[in-house]
C-alpha cells in the first residue's frame, strides 16, 4: 500500500453531487457551493434590478455581485438567526462610519415571551449584566464552549432566563458591509420597509415580462434564488447506482472530463497515528477527536 | 493512465481521512444512531411513523402490508437500505422489545426466542395508538419540517411527542466514539416526575430520582437494589442488574421444580434454555433432572430438580452462570439541539418539557390564527345577515361577481376575504336557524380566542395545558409496572441455604474427590472398625480422608504451583462407594497438572501458614490468609516455580512447628520454622553424620520466614548427589512417626526427633541407607500414626496394604524391615496412607494433608 501511495498510483474518483436540468440543458455539479453559485447565476439571467430611491438600474454583472455579497452575509448571519433574532434587524445596527456590528446577543425569556437584545461590546455587556442582576462570572462563557452562558440559579421554567451568546462572525460581516458600501451599495437599511425599495423585472420587454416589488435587500437574494430554481430539476446523487453506464462514463470515468483526487502521503508517521486514532481499539481518544472536529463537518448525510 | 489535460488534484491521505471521518462520524451521530432527546426517536423511526401517518395507517384502520410502509419510507424519506427500515419497523412492534409498542403488528413478527420475523411481503402493520400520541397535532405547525432528501416533499425534524418517547420506550444505538443505551420506564411514574418538574422547576435531582423507581422492562424481571439505578438517573451512566423471575413448585411425587416465568430484557429465551441444558450436560450445574420449555405467549421454563436438591441453590447457580441474571449498562445519551449529550434524568425531563412548551405555544398560535380567521369571516357574515335585504339587492343588481364584490366592499366595512365568503354563502344559510348558528359559533370562537390568548400570555397557563394533557394520557395508558424492584439482596450467599453439617472428604490416589455425609459412615459402622472408601475402582483407593464441615474451605495446590480454594459444598457429593469427580476436571487443571496437596481450613485466620516444598528443594512459607482469594475460576498463583520445578507437597503450620524434608536419595532435613534460638530450636540430641549441615553460615536468624504469596521461596534442602530431588515434606508430630520406604520394599518407622534438628538449607542427615551403586532410592516418606494403614504400590501394579503398627519402630540408624515382598524386577513406586475411621470417634479433626504421590 505504501508503495502505491508513494508512486502516486492511488486515486479517488470524484463523481458529481448533483445533476441539474433545465429544459433540454443538463449540467453536473460537483458540490453545494457550486450549486448555490449556479442557482444565483441562473436566477439573475434576463433580470433587471432598479433601486426606486434614485432610479438606479443595475447591470447584470452588478446584480451578480450584489447577490453574491448578500448570500455571503446570509451565510455568516446564520448564527444570529439561530438565536432567534432577525438578521436584517441585526445588520441595521451597524455603525454608519465603521460598519461595526454588535458582538453579543442576549436572549431573554420571561414567562412565555422571548425577546433579545444586542450588546455592542464588552462594556455594554457588563452594563447589561448589571441591569439584569446577572453574575458576570456565571455569564462569562459563550457558545462554542458547548454550554451557553446561563443564569444558573434560574431554571428553564422560572420567571426569567437569560442566555448571552457571542457572535463570532460579526467582524467578518463588518468587512463584507464595508466592501458593499465601497461598491456603491445602499446598506443603510436591511429590514423591510412599507414602501417597495427595489423592482425586479424579468424578461424585460418580452411577452412574459414580470415585475416584482421588493421591500428589503435580502428579498432580492431570495427572489433570485427562487428564479434560479424555477423550471429546474435538481437530482442529488446518493450513489453511483443512480447513473446510467453512459452517464457514469461521462461524469466519472472519461479521462477527458473526469476529476481525480490523487492520494499522497506526506508524513507516514502522522498518517499512521491518525489511522490508529480513528480505526484503533481505543474509544476515548476517538471521541475526543470527533468532539474537537465536530464543527469542521462538511457534508452531512441525511 | 490519465490524459494530459486531466483535472487532477492531489490531497494528503491524512487530510482526506480526517474530513471523510468527520463527515462519516457526524452523520452517524446526528442523523442515524442517536435518538432526539425530545421525541426519543432516531431519524429512521421518525420517518417510519410519519410515513405511516401520511398513508393513513392509523390504529383504527385496517392493517396494510409492511412492504408498502417500507417502500414509502425508502421512496420519500430514507434513502438507505430496506432491511434496516424493516428491522426498525419490526422492533417498534415487538412487545418484548418496546415497553409501549408504537406499531400494531399482524402476522409473524418474530419471537422472544429469537425467531426472525416473516419477510415484509407477508406481514402487516398499522400505527399503535401510542404512536399517534407522538404524532398528535403534527399538522398544526407544532414542529419544523425540513425538505426530504430529494426536496420533493417535507418531513418533520421532530415529532410533537405528547408522550415522553425517549424515557418511556428507551433507545439503544451505537454511533462512532459514543453509544446510547436507555432503558424503558413506566409511563405513570414518568408523568408523575415530569409534572413534579413542571410544578417545581427548582426541584432537586434527588427528589426527581425518588419519583422514578427505575426502569420498567417489557419483559418484567426483578432488579435488586437501586444503586445502579440511582447512579444512572443522577449521572446518566450506571449498570443495572436484572434477574428473571423464578418460583419453586412442589411436585406431586414430592420433588420440586423451578419455574422461570420472566427473563431479563434483551435475553433470547431459547438461547437461555440451551445454555442451561449445556451447563447440565457439562456437569457445571448439579441437581437438574429435566428441563422443559413450556412457554406459550407467556414464558414458562420448567427445571425439574433431582430429589433432595436445594432449589434455591440451583436458582442461584442459574443466576451466576446464565443470562437469567444480566446486566444492563445504561448510558443516557441523546441529541440535544443536534448535539450528543449525556444527561441525567432531570435534564432529560427538562428537555422534554421545553419541547412540549414549544409545541404547545406553536399549536396555540396556530389555533389562534385559525380561530381569528374564522371569526373574521363570521364577522362578515354578521354584517351581511344584519343587512340581508340590502345585500341581496346589491348582489341581484350586479352584473357579475366582481361588480358585486366591489359594491359590497364600497358600502360596508368588509375585507376582500369576508366579501368572498359572503358571496359563497348558500341560500339555506340565510334561514333563521342557521343565522342563530352563526351567532353561536361566533360567540364560541370569541371565547376560544380569549382562551388561546390567555395561554400565550401566561406561562402558568401554558404549563398547565402541558400538564393537563400529560395527566389525561397517563390515565389512558396507565399500566402497572412490570419489572419488580426490590431492596438490595446483597450477594446471595450459598451458606444461607446450605446447612453447615459434617461430611467426609475423600481424595483418591488417582485424584478423584468427593464428599459424603458423615451419617453415611456412621450407619454402616456399628461396633467396629473398617476401611472406608474401599477399592471399588481398580487400582484406586482413598488416600486422603478428613472430616470437614460443608462451610469449610479446601485449598488445592497443584504441581504447577497454582492454588485453588473451594468450599466443601462445591465438591460433588457422592455415596461411600461412588468414585467421585476427577480433581483435574473439577478444578479445570491444565494438561499434565495434578493435585499436589489438599488442605482443609475453617477460615483464613492469619495465625497459620502454608509451607510448600518443591522438587528442587525450595520451601516457601506464606500466611494462609493470602490464599483467601484463590476461590476464583482458575485459582491464583501459589508459588513462583522455576521452569523445571514442580510442587511436591504442602503443609499447614502454626509458625513454630518443625518441618522435615525427605529426598529421593535418602537424605532428610529437619528444621524449625521459628527463629533460631527460639522455642523450636531445641538442641539436637543425636550427634550424627552429615556434619556439613553445620557448615551453614550463621547469617540466617530465622528458620523460615514468611513471604508473599507469589514469592519463589528459599532453599529448604541442598542435594549432595546428582539426580537427587525432594520426595516429601511433613510436619513433625511428636505422637506420629516418619515412615520411609525404599524402592526395594525395605522401610522403617522412626520418631521425628531421631532426625537431628539442623538449619534449613543443609543437605541433611541420612534418613535411610541406600546401596552405594544408586540402584535403589526412596519410594516415599509419610507421617503415620500407629492406628493407620498404609498402601504400598509397585510399578507392576501390585498394591499391598499393611498396618502401621505391624512395622517395627526403629531408630534412625537402623537398617529397616521388609515391608513387602516384591517379585523379581518389581519396584515399590510409592506409599500412601490409607485412612481409617473409628466409629467411636465423634469427629476427626482436619489433619494436615499429606503429600500426594
Amino acid at each position: 500500500m505504501r508503495g502505491l501511495l508513494d508512486r502516486g498510483y492511488v486515486y479517488i474518483a470524484q463523481p458529481p453531487l448533483y445533476k441539474i436540468k433545465r429544459k433540454k440543458r443538463e449540467q453536473y455539479i460537483d458540490n453545494d457551493e457550486q450549486l448555490n453559485r449556479i442557482l444565483l447565476e441562473l436566477g439573475s439571467e434576463d433580470v433587471t434590478l432598479t433601486r426606486h430611491r434614485d432610479q438606479t438600474s443595475f447591470a447584470s454583472t452588478q446584480i451578480d455581485k450584489i447577490v453574491e455579497s448578500l448570500a455571503a452575509l446570509e451565510k455568516l448571519g446564520a448564527g444570529v438567526t439561530r438565536y432567534g433574532a432577525s438578521l436584517a434587524e441585526y445588520l441595521d445596527l451597524h455603525l454608519p462610519q465603521t460598519h461595526e456590528l454588535p458582538r453579543y446577543i442576549a436572549r431573554i425569556r420571561e414567562g412565555n415571551k422571548e425577546s433579545h437584545e444586542f450588546l455592542r461590546h464588552d462594556e455594554a455587556r457588563a452594563e447589561f449584566n448589571q441591569r439584569m442582576g446577572l453574575d458576570a462570572d456565571v455569564s462569562d462563557q459563550h457558545e462554542g464552549a458547548a454550554k451557553p452562558a446561563e443564569n444558573a440559579s434560574v431554571s428553564p421554567f422560572g420567571s426569567r432566563r437569560i442566555t448571552i451568546h457571542e457572535i463570532f462572525e460579526s467582524t467578518e460581516m463588518t468587512k463584507l458591509l464595508r466592501a458593499m458600501a465601497a461598491g456603491g451599495l445602499d446598506i443603510s437599511r436591511f429590514s423591510s420597509t412599507e414602501e417597495p425599495r427595489y423592482g425586479l423585472v424579468e424578461n424585460l420587454g418580452q411577452k412574459n415580462e414580470a415585475r416584482t416589488e421588493l421591500h428589503a435587500p435580502f428579498e432580492i437574494l431570495h427572489h433570485i434564488r427562487n428564479l434560479g430554481r424555477r423550471g429546474l430539476s435538481i437530482q442529488r446523487y446518493k450513489g453511483l447506482g443512480e447513473m446510467n453506464p453512459k452517464q457514469l462514463f461521462e461524469t466519472t470515468m472519461d479521462p477527458e472530463k473526469r476529476r481525480l483526487l490523487r492520494v499522497s502521503i506526506d508524513d507516514a508517521a502522522k498518517a499512521d497515528h491518525l489511522f490508529t486514532l480513528l480505526m484503533g481499539d481505543e474509544v476515548p481518544p476517538r471521541r475526543q477527536f470527533i468532539e474537537d472536529n465536530a464543527l469542521n463537518v462538511q457534508y452531512l448525510d441525511v | 493512465m490519465y490524459t494530459a489535460n486531466e483535472k487532477l488534484s492531489t490531497a494528503n491521505i491524512t487530510d482526506i481521512m480526517q474530513t471523510a471521518y468527520i463527515d462519516y462520524s457526524m452523520s452517524v451521530i446526528i442523523s442515524r444512531a442517536l435518538p432526539d432527546a425530545r421525541d426519543g426517536l432516531k431519524p429512521v423511526q421518525r420517518r417510519i411513523l410519519y410515513a405511516m401517518l401520511r398513508i393513513g395507517l392509523l390504529h383504527n384502520r385496517p392493517y396494510n402490508k409492511c412492504a408498502k410502509v417500507v417502500g414509502e419510507v425508502l421512496g420519500n424519506y430514507h434513502p438507505h437500505g430496506d432491511a434496516s427500515v424493516y428491522d426498525t419497523l419490526v422492533r417498534l412492534a415487538q412487545s418484548w422489545v418496546v415497553r409501549y409498542p408504537l406499531i400494531n403488528p399482524q402476522g409473524n413478527f418474530g419471537s422472544v426466542d429469537g425467531d426472525p420475523p416473516a419477510a415484509y411481503r407477508y406481514t402487516e402493520c398499522r400505527l399503535a395508538e401510542a404512536a399517534e400520541e407522538l404524532l398528535r397535532d403534527l399538522d398544526e405547525d407544532t414542529v419544523d419540517f425540513a425538505p426530504n432528501y430529494n426536496e420533493e416533499t417535507t418531513e418533520p425534524t421532530v415529532l410533537p411527542a405528547a408522550l415522553p418517547g425517549l424515557l418511556m420506550n428507551g433507545s439503544t444505538g451505537i454511533a462512532v466514539g459514543m453509544a446510547t443505551n436507555i432503558p424503558p420506564h413506566n409511563l405513570d411514574e414518568l408523568i408523575t416526575a415530569i409534572c413534579a418538574v413542571i410544578d417545581r422547576p427548582h426541584i432537586s435531582l434527588d427528589e426527581v430520582v425518588d419519583l422514578i423507581p427505575g426502569p420498567d422492562f417489557p419483559t418484567g424481571g426483578v432488579i435488586a437494589g437501586r444503586e445502579g439505578i440511582i447512579s444512572y438517573l443522577k449521572t446518566g451512566k450506571g449498570i443495572v442488574r436484572v434477574r428473571g423471575k423464578a418460583h419453586i413448585e412442589e411436585l406431586k411425587g414430592g420433588g420440586e421444580q423451578i419455574v422461570i416465568t420472566e427473563i431479563p430484557y434483551y435475553v433470547n429465551r431459547s438461547t437461555l434454555v440451551t445454555r442451561i441444558a449445556d451447563l447440565v450436560s457439562d456437569k457445571l450445574i448439579d441437581g437438574i433432572r429435566d428441563l422443559r420449555d413450556e412457554s406459550d405467549e407467556n414464558t414458562r421454563i420448567v427445571i425439574e430438580l433431582k430429589r433432595g436438591e436445594q432449589a434455591k441453590v440451583v436458582i442461584n447457580q442459574l443466576f451466576q452462570k446464565t443470562a437469567l441474571e444480566s446486566s444492563f449498562g445504561v448510558i443516557l445519551l441523546a441529541l440535544d439541539k443536534k448535539r450528543p449529550k449525556q444527561m441525567n434524568i432531570k435534564e432529560l425531563i427538562e428537555c422534554y418539557i421545553e419541547h412540549r412548551r414549544d409545541v404547545i405555544t406553536r399549536r396555540t398560535r396556530f389555533r389562534l390564527r385559525q380561530a381569528e380567521d374564522r371569526a373574521h369571516i363570521l364577522e362578515g357574515y354578521k354584517i351581511a345577515l344584519d343587512n340581508l335585504d340590502d345585500f341581496v339587492r346589491i348582489i341581484r343588481s350586479a352584473k357579475d361577481r366582481e361588480e358585486a364584490k366591489g359594491k359590497l366592499m364600497a358600502r360596508y366595512p368588509l375585507s376582500e376575504r369576508q366579501t368572498n365568503a359572503i358571496l359563497e354563502l348558500r341560500l339555506y344559510q340565510l334561514t333563521g336557524l342557521e343565522r342563530d348558528k352563526i351567532e353561536a359559533e361566533y360567540l364560541e370562537l370569541i371565547k376560544l380566542i380569549e382562551e388561546l390568548r390567555s395561554i400565550l400570555e401566561s406561562e402558568a397557563k401554558l404549563l398547565g395545558v402541558i400538564k393537563e394533557e400529560l395527566l389525561a394520557l397517563k390515565e389512558k395508558y396507565s399500566q402497572p409496572r412490570r419489572t419488580e424492584i426490590i431492596g438490595a439482596l446483597g450477594e446471595f450467599r450459598m451458606e444461607d441455604v446450605i446447612p453447615n453439617e459434617g461430611c467426609v472428604m475423600t481424595v483418591s490416589h488417582l485424584g478423584f474427590i468427593k464428599r459424603t455425609p458423615v451419617a453415611d459412615y456412621r450407619s454402616q459402622r456399628r461396633g467396629g472398625k473398617g476401611v472406608i472408601g474401599t477399592e471399588t475402582y481398580e487400582e484406586d483407593f482413598v488416600e486422603d480422608l478428613f472430616t470437614a464441615s460443608t462451610h469449610d474451605f479446601i485449598l488445592f495446590l497443584t504441581t504447577t504451583g497454582q492454588c485453588h480454594v473451594k468450599k466443601v459444598y462445591d465438591v460433588p457429593e457422592g455415596t461411600r462407594a461412588s468414585k467421585g469427580k476427577s480433581g483435574s476436571s473439577f478444578l479445570r487443571l491444565a494438561e499434565g497438572e495434578k493435585i499436589a496437596a489438599v488442605i482443609c481450613v475453617k477460615d483464613f485466620a492469619e495465625t497459620r501458614y502454608v509451607v510448600m516444598a518443591t522438587r528442587l528443594g525450595v520451601v516457601k512459607k506464606t500466611l494462609l490468609s493470602e490464599y483467601e482469594s484463590a476461590d476464583r475460576e482458575g485459582g491464583i498463583r501459589g508459588i513462583r516455580l522455576n521452569e523445571d520445578d514442580t510442587l511436591v507437597g504442602c503443609v499447614l503450620t502454626t509458625g513454630s512447628d518443625e518441618i522435615i524434608l525427605v529426598s529421593h536419595l535418602g537424605q532428610a532435613v529437619r528444621f524449625g520454622e521459628g527463629p533460631i534460638g527460639g522455642p523450636a530450636d531445641e538442641p539436637a540430641d543425636v550427634p550424627d553424620a552429615a556434619p556439613e549441615a553445620e557448615a551453614e553460615t550463621g547469617e540466617r536468624r530465622e528458620g523460615l520466614r514468611s513471604m508473599g504469596r507469589t514469592a519463589a521461596g528459599v532453599t529448604g534442602m541442598r542435594f549432595k548427589k546428582a539426580g537427587d530431588y525432594l520426595e516429601a515434606i511433613e510436619v513433625c508430630d511428636p505422637v506420629a512417626r516418619l515412615l520411609i520406604a525404599r524402592e526395594d520394599g525395605i522401610g522403617k518407622r522412626t520418631p521425628f526427633k531421631d532426625y537431628r534438628l539442623i538449619r534449613r538449607g543443609g543437605t541433611g542427615v541420612i534418613a535411610i541407607d541406600l546401596p552405594e551403586d544408586g540402584s535403589v532410592s526412596v519410594a516415599g516418606a509419610l507421617s503415620v500414626h500407629d492406628t493407620d494403614e498404609v498402601m504400598l504400590l509397585t510399578t507392576k501394579g501390585q498394591s499391598v496394604r499393611t498396618r502401621v503398627n505391624e512395622i517395627r519402630e526403629t531408630g534412625r540408624g537402623a537398617k529397616g524391615v521388609k515391608l513387602v515382598d516384591l517379585a523379581a524386577g518389581d519396584k515399590l513406586l510409592s506409599i500412601a496412607r490409607v485412612v481409617e475411621i473409628d466409629s467411636d470417634e465423634e469427629t476427626v479433626g482436619p489433619p494436615p494433608a499429606p503429600a500426594a504421590p
